[in-house]
């Protein structure tokens, strides 16, 4: 092909006064080299007084933080200045190591696992931690059970955001809509067969917080006494769900708050893991020293 | 309200099966289960009617219950009053066990329920061949032509986030003239393509599957020897699964061939409760047009009470009514009285009238008036 073609005499003549030069590329050294591997969260509470928690007021942010620790793993910093759209996939949490290449990796949360397992020296479980074949079912049940209801609940208790800040934060938000979250989906607030097109969600906390109720009534019974749930020997993700909804329905709206707060069990569990999921983590220093 | 009867709403009986919704069906199963004889069913097409936009939803004078979880939880506490002859099913189940099912429910209803809407909205050769002229068969005009597309539209977030949305039709044979020349551009990438969404949607379908198959595990029934709410749960999505006749029936096929024990408990559970006493069909209730305007219903129209003070109240409030409009009548005669007696004495408003009629000439008299 290139030997068919070739420039014209006077083309070249042209062209050869706009010469190309290319230059090699400069090596620069990375200005904050990362140490410890880094997990990308939303930011935590602040409270008014005491130390500033370093647990993410987002669930999803928090299961992934909870899983991290659950796993044993320790010395895990976390930062909170990046929002959402400059993380992978536009979404929290993204996670930073250090690796070959000279800025680190950046994993989304479905490779944290992953990584994860690289880190942990323990052989593979192919029970995932579960005491049989029989739990590792149910906690499947359980997880639907979290993401469906109580997940849905969550999201109706806090406070809903004003049209102003729907509209500034447009393409912003990518999260998993109350559309999607239940099953079967909720109808639209304009009612199917009205000549108005469909708007809004039929579904409010009021409707939702028998099934509420009975879900966390389930949660607290099976739990039990148990060191953790489904009476496995060593932490599960599981867990690390279960832990994320606790504490993050714990520092909610009242009604939805209440319901957890009435089971002591629930109540002492969440306590105990949030301790030691907190100490699995520490503040990435450089932002918060300048 | 001794009187009044316990009426639940549900999508009509198709297939075989006495709803074409799995949660109706199982709401009419659990019933007949609990309470036999005691209820009756009314069949609808309006989901509108019900307090969470869906059906199933049970009545019982001015309480309206919607969604299966809240059926449940009523009937429960309807059969601790003795003397009502409510059966509770789930009445032998300890503790652990009830919370269990409760989990279970969940992931019946998030899960099985995906699979059985993917069958029915989000495959495109299914609902155009099946579902749409179902729904069409038992509404009226006009909803006939929009209601079923707005349902299927209320499944598409779901069913995206699941990965269970539209997959391309894989059995379609179009006998359309346009169809060799697609065909012969998109053969290759349009197979693979195809070939490739449905062995997720199957991979997924199994992993499903099998769970339930363990859970059964060769019983009978998921915990006792007589069927829980949870069986009848699951037993609903299986026979919805298993009985319509698909134009695109992989999954079904699937069921059939290699979960014949999740099919087999199914239809143990349709075999208790053929035993029980069959249910009456309550009249339908007529759907106007004028009740397509409305925007949020309320729930209960039926309570037509012989009140001696409401009638009078009402009486009155027609008088009000009647009273207002006539006295606005009357001024408004008036007013237009004092306007005719304006326009007689004044003629340049009847030539004003003449002018604009012929245009032209119009600005000319203006100024010489």
């Amino acid at each position: 092909m290139a030997s068919a073609l070739t420039l014209p005499a006077p083309l070249k003549k042209a062209f050869s006064l706009f010469p190309l030069q290319t230059h090699p590329p400069v090596p620069f050294a990375v200005r904050f080299p990362l140490v410890k591997p880094t997990l990308w969260i939303a930011p935590p509470r602040t409270p008014s007084v005491g130390h500033v928690s370093l647990l993410s007021t987002d669930v999803e942010c928090l299961k992934w933080q909870a899983y991290i620790a659950l796993r044993g793993l320790t010395d895990v910093a976390v930062r909170w200045d990046i929002p959402p759209e400059g993380a992978l996939g536009g979404r929290l949490p993204t996670l930073h190591v250090p690796g070959t290449v000279a800025d680190g990796n950046l994993l989304v949360a479905e490779d944290i696992p992953g990584w994860v397992d690289s880190q942990v020296t323990t052989g593979i479980d192919t029970l995932d931690g579960y005491k049989d074949e029989h739990a590792k079912d149910e906690s499947h049940a359980w997880v639907s059970l979290l993401e469906g209801v109580v997940h849905a609940a969550l999201i109706l208790s806090g406070s809903a955001p004003s049209p102003f800040d729907m509209f500034i934060h447009l393409s912003g938000n990518k999260r998993r809509p109350i559309e999607a979250i239940l099953s079967p989906p909720p109808a639209p607030l304009t009612g199917f067969s009205s000549f108005l097109p469909t708007f809004g969600a039929n579904i409010s906390l009021s409707a939702l917080h028998p099934q509420y109720t009975e879900a966390i009534n389930a949660v607290s019974e099976r739990l039990g006494g148990d060191t953790w749930f489904l009476g496995s020997a060593n932490p599960t993700a599981l867990d690390a769900f279960l832990f994320a909804y606790l504490h993050c329905i714990l520092h909610t709206g009242d009604v939805t708050r209440l319901e957890v707060a009435r089971y002591a069990n629930l109540v002492a569990w969440e306590r105990r893991v949030g301790t030691k999921v907190e100490a699995a983590f520490c503040i990435a220093l450089r932002e918060y020293r300048e | 309200m001794p009187d009044a009867s316990y009426v639940l709403h549900v999508w009509s009986s198709q297939w075989g099966l006495q709803s074409l919704d799995p949660i109706c069906l199982a709401s009419i199963m659990y019933l007949q289960l609990s309470m036999p004889g005691k209820f009756q069913v009314a069949e609808s097409c309006d989901p509108d009617m019900s307090p969470n936009g869906h059906l199933p939803f049970l009545t019982h004078g001015h309480l309206a219950h919607a969604s299966f979880p809240s059926i449940v939880s009523f009937v429960t506490s309807l059969s601790r009053a003795r003397a009502s002859g409510v059966r509770n099913i789930d009445a032998s189940l300890s503790a652990s066990q009830r919370a269990q099912s409760i989990a279970w429910w969940s992931h019946v209803e998030a899960n099985l329920g995906d699979l059985v809407s993917h069958m029915f909205f989000g495959v495109d050769a299914n609902f155009w061949g099946l579902t749409r002229p179902t729904l069409t068969s038992v509404m009226p005009i006009p909803q006939r032509y929009y209601v079923p597309g707005r349902i299927r539209e209320s499944y598409r977030r779901r069913l995206e986030t699941s990965g269970l949305w539209c997959l391309p039709a894989t059995e379609q044979e179009h006998k359309s003239p346009f169809a060799k020349n697609e065909k012969k551009r998109d053969d290759h990438t349009g197979t693979f393509t195809r070939a490739f969404e449905r062995e997720k949607v199957m991979e997924k379908a199994r992993t499903i599957l099998d769970l339930y198959a363990r859970l059964l595990d060769g019983k009978k029934f998921l915990f006792n020897s007589h069927p829980t709410s949870l069986d009848v749960c699951l037993a609903a999505h299986i026979l919805l699964l298993a009985n319509p006749p698909f134009p695109s029936s992989v999954l079904q096929i699937l069921l059939l061939e290699k979960y014949a024990s999740l099919v087999d408990h199914a239809r143990r559970v349709q075999h208790e409760v053929a035993q029980s006493p069959p249910y009456e069909l309550a009249p339908p209730s007529k759907s106007s047009v004028l009740s397509l305007f409305t925007f949020g219903r309320a729930v209960t129209k039926e309570a037509k009470t012989s009140n001696p003070d409401d009638v009078r109240f009402r009486r009155m409030r027609w008088a009000w009514v009647t009273l207002a409009l006539g006295a606005a009548a009357f001024n408004v005669m008036q007013f237009s009285k004092a306007l005719l007696i304006l326009n007689v004495e004044d003629e340049e408003g009847d030539e004003d009238e003449d002018a604009y009629d012929e245009g032209a000439d119009l600005e000319e008299d203006k100024d010489e008036d």
